[in-house]
């Protein structure tokens, strides 16, 4: 098949050798004791874990041969022995078999692209980005296994770094720590410690999105509610007030109502010190919006990650879903942070902050939206589209399809020049 | 194919039961196997047992069968919907005898939400000891989330009917209707099966399980917790529980409520759904006569979790929620002496299992 199995990279940067990624083929000293079965199991594992993560070819409107594939998958570029080992120059990089619409050849690059792997100012004891397959250059690190649980790969293209973090939820104790500080039950999947986080030391200029920094926006207990204005009511509310009329004087009083269904408008925490003075710019320009086309050409994506910031079932009402992801190619990345609810027979709400970075302009632009519409109007939709077969609700789940259909209430672009 | 079946979302009301005839009773009895831990000495003697002439007890052949089932579901293989079709069967007359507050024996072993978790589950009976050599006690949402919800619901209802007094299986807030079609189980069952049937079966058969369970009249074991109108356990044995789970009531908050740090009652700011103080928690095991009530229903990083001054415990049995949340999972052991002990555990690495859920590389926009 076109997958072919990954050899270990002989690349000599540092911490690479020790990637967790790497299971030994012969139980060594550290798997002594794990039965058969285990090892075979954990092979599988990791042999799905690095199919995974080969090129995306189901996104390929190529649709090559498998052949032509398996013969571009071999084609391996040579590193340029001038630049240092963990770097390479534009011209290997482009010339790997990703899904391009463009010939890699026709498309020459401004100028040098230095890319490092993991990024310059890494400072894990180890380098997490899982290895591709094709050609042990290029960083895809997701998606991952169960394990390990906690990842920190990165990736420098010229001044820029991205890193990004991931860890399970948050143990009781944080959760108990920030439910204090934040005057807030804490989203009941919390992943308090993930991050996405970009940066240009030289232009003082970082960005992260977090878990933490997002629930800070959100209405907490502190915070002056209406509770009939403010609030969103779950579809049976007044059924069960009804039915609970003759009880309520059990309850003794109101409980300090926050905003349960985690709705904020998040666009990032801006990083790089007291000293930064940087400041988006606001616009309406169409001219500064992000380039959508440019986006659009298949460029080879170097570094992709996407992760879950915080979740919760609303107590099976539906969902509220935070997740960023991001996708860094060679002269360009986007990272899309959407928050997503879904309140039963209620509403539908899309939040996306979109950054864009070029690289080669420094220049960012980030892009917010708010979407939202009633469930009905929604259902309406899914029943008159095509394809209304099959289970409507399926369709609320689908973050895409809904944040196509939903009308957009407000929109902000926002560009800094760097 | 007729995918849609478009069942309507609101609450069923006081459904009749489907299970018509009864193959048990047809089977002679001469037949019943007395190596089977079906009416051994300690649970004849359990106290409460309201109507233990009224076990059906198992056929030769009926054994052989759901050791059959237990069997192929070990290996994460769903039933054909026939075998469903009669293990619901087996299962409703074994359920239907179970009381409201189901009584329950020490030593047992005490576990929260598994969710279709199947392997995790595996997993449990080999942390906790196979059944039936160890009691179990499992305190609802067996299904939804997971990708192997058949499996696990299949194999949890196999074991009960197979040993009815080494397992009890309480019901969760995900076993109804309502619920399912939204959270997965529904889903999982038109794909496994191209039909609803299988889903109609279970959800059917779900309104037969108690709601709650007490340990040697110590532990009260129910999946969400306490309801204002509520005040003795006596009263919810008068509770009519085979009904789809009801959006408002006792049976509601039982399935539904959640302990909270403030005291008393207190409502949900979703406008729905009651949270229980230490006060109200303490004051229900004083008038009940109970030492601890043990309840599920909330994901918590270290498998369980003490609230109220140890007066209450939430316990969750599915690592790695959801296939990404990387939390432990716990089991409670309690021993004749009433001693409490807790398992944790994590996923076991196992081949087959999709091991994500996120996507691979996409030029999203």
């Amino acid at each position: 098949m076109s997958q072919s199995k990954p050899t270990p990279l002989s690349q000599t940067s540092p911490g690479s050798s020790s990637s967790s990624f790497l299971i030994p083929s012969q139980p060594s000293t550290q798997t002594q004791g794990i039965n058969t079965v285990h090892i075979n199991a954990a092979r599988e594992l990791h042999a799905q874990t690095v199919r995974a993560r080969g090129p995306p070819l189901a996104h390929s409107k190529m649709g090559g041969s498998p052949q032509m594939k398996q013969q571009q998958q071999t084609k391996r570029p040579t590193v340029n022995s001038a630049s240092s080992s963990s770097s390479i120059s534009s011209s290997i990089s482009t010339s790997s078999s990703f899904p391009s619409t463009v010939s890699p050849q026709s498309q020459p690059y401004q100028r040098e692209i230095d890319i490092q792997v993991p990024a310059k100012s890494h400072t894990e004891s180890r380098c997490t980005n899982p290895q591709c397959s094709h050609c042990g250059t290029v960083i895809i690190p997701s998606p991952v296994a169960n394990y390990p649980l906690s990842e920190t790969p990165s990736i420098s293209v010229n001044d820029w770094e991205i890193y990004t973090v991931k860890n399970p939820i948050l143990s009781g104790d944080l959760i108990d720590k920030y439910t204090e500080e934040l005057a807030l039950p804490i989203p009941e999947m919390i992943f308090g410690t993930n991050k996405v986080e970009i940066r240009n030391d030289s232009k003082k200029f970082g960005i992260q999105f977090n878990a933490i920094d997002a629930l800070r926006l959100v209405k907490s207990k502190r915070d002056k509610i209406d509770i009939e204005k403010d609030l969103i009511k779950v579809s049976y509310s007044n059924e069960w007030f009804q039915t609970r009329k003759e009880r309520t004087d059990e309850v003794k009083e109101l409980p300090k109502p926050f905003d349960w269904t985690y709705s904020m408008d998040y666009k990032g925490t801006l990083i790089g010190g007291q000293q930064s003075q940087l400041q988006f710019t606001a616009t309406t320009d169409p001219a500064h919006r992000i380039p959508v086309a440019k986006l659009q050409t298949q460029d080879p994506i170097l570094f992709f990650d996407d992760m879950i910031l915080y979740e919760d079932e609303l107590a099976d009402n539906g969902i509220s879903l935070l997740s960023v992801k991001i996708r860094v190619m060679p002269q360009r990345l986007l990272l899309l942070s959407r928050f997503f609810l879904r309140v039963d027979n209620v509403l539908l709400r899309v939040r996306d902050t979109r950054v864009y970075v070029d690289f080669e302009e420094d220049v960012v632009i980030r892009e917010y939206k708010e979407q939202e519409d009633s469930y009905d109007n929604v259902l309406r939709k899914v029943r008159g589209g095509a394809g209304s077969a099959g289970d409507p609700r399926a369709k609320l789940r689908d973050q895409a399809w809904v944040s196509s259909v939903l009308p957009v209430l407000k929109e902000k672009v926002e560009f800094m020049n760097l | 194919m007729e995918l849609d079946q478009d069942v309507p979302m609101e609450d069923a009301v006081e459904l009749e039961p489907t299970l018509d005839e009864d193959p048990l009773s047809t089977t002679p009895s001469a037949d019943y196997d007395s190596d089977v831990i079906f009416m051994n000495n300690d649970s004849a003697n359990q106290q409460g047992m309201a109507k233990p002439t009224s076990l059906p007890q198992l056929s030769g052949s009926n054994i052989s069968q759901l050791d059959q089932w237990i069997e192929h579901l070990s290996k994460c293989q769903p039933l054909s919907e026939e075998s469903v079709k009669s293990l619901c069967k087996m299962a409703v007359d074994v359920l239907q005898f179970e009381e409201n507050v189901q009584p329950v024996n020490v030593p047992v072993t005490i576990c929260g939400d598994v969710h279709g978790q199947f392997h995790d589950l595996m997993e449990l009976f080999k942390i906790g000891g196979p059944c039936p050599d160890t009691n179990y006690l499992f305190m609802g949402d067996y299904v939804d989330r997971g990708y192997y919800s058949v499996e696990t619901v299949s194999y949890l209802v196999c074991m009960k009917v197979r040993y009815p007094n080494r397992i009890t299986i309480l019901r969760g807030n995900h076993e109804s209707r309502q619920i399912t079609q939204v959270y997965g189980f529904y889903d999982e069952c038109l794909r496994k099966y191209g039909t609803s049937n299988v889903w109609k079966m279970f959800t059917d058969l779900f309104d037969y399980f108690p709601i709650t369970a007490l340990v040697d009249n110590k532990i009260f074991c129910l999946h969400g917790g306490l309801s204002p109108m509520i005040e003795t356990i006596d009263q919810v044995r008068e509770l009519n529980r085979i009904q789809e789970v009801p959006h408002e009531g006792p049976m509601c908050d039982l399935l539904w409520s959640d302990p909270d740090d403030r005291g008393g009652w207190g409502i949900s700011p979703r406008g729905a759904g009651f949270t229980f103080g230490q006060d109200i928690s303490e004051q229900f095991n004083h008038t009940n006569g109970l030492s601890l009530i043990a309840r599920a229903h909330q994901l918590v990083m270290e498998g369980y979790s003490w609230s109220h001054q140890e007066s209450v415990v939430t316990i969750f049995s599915a690592p790695n929620y959801c296939y990404r949340c990387g939390n432990q999972a716990a089991i409670m052991e309690v021993d004749e002496e009433h001693n409490r002990q807790f398992l944790q555990y994590d996923p076991s690495v196992r081949p087959g299992e999709p091991t994500v859920t996120r996507k691979t590389p996409d030029y999203f926009l």
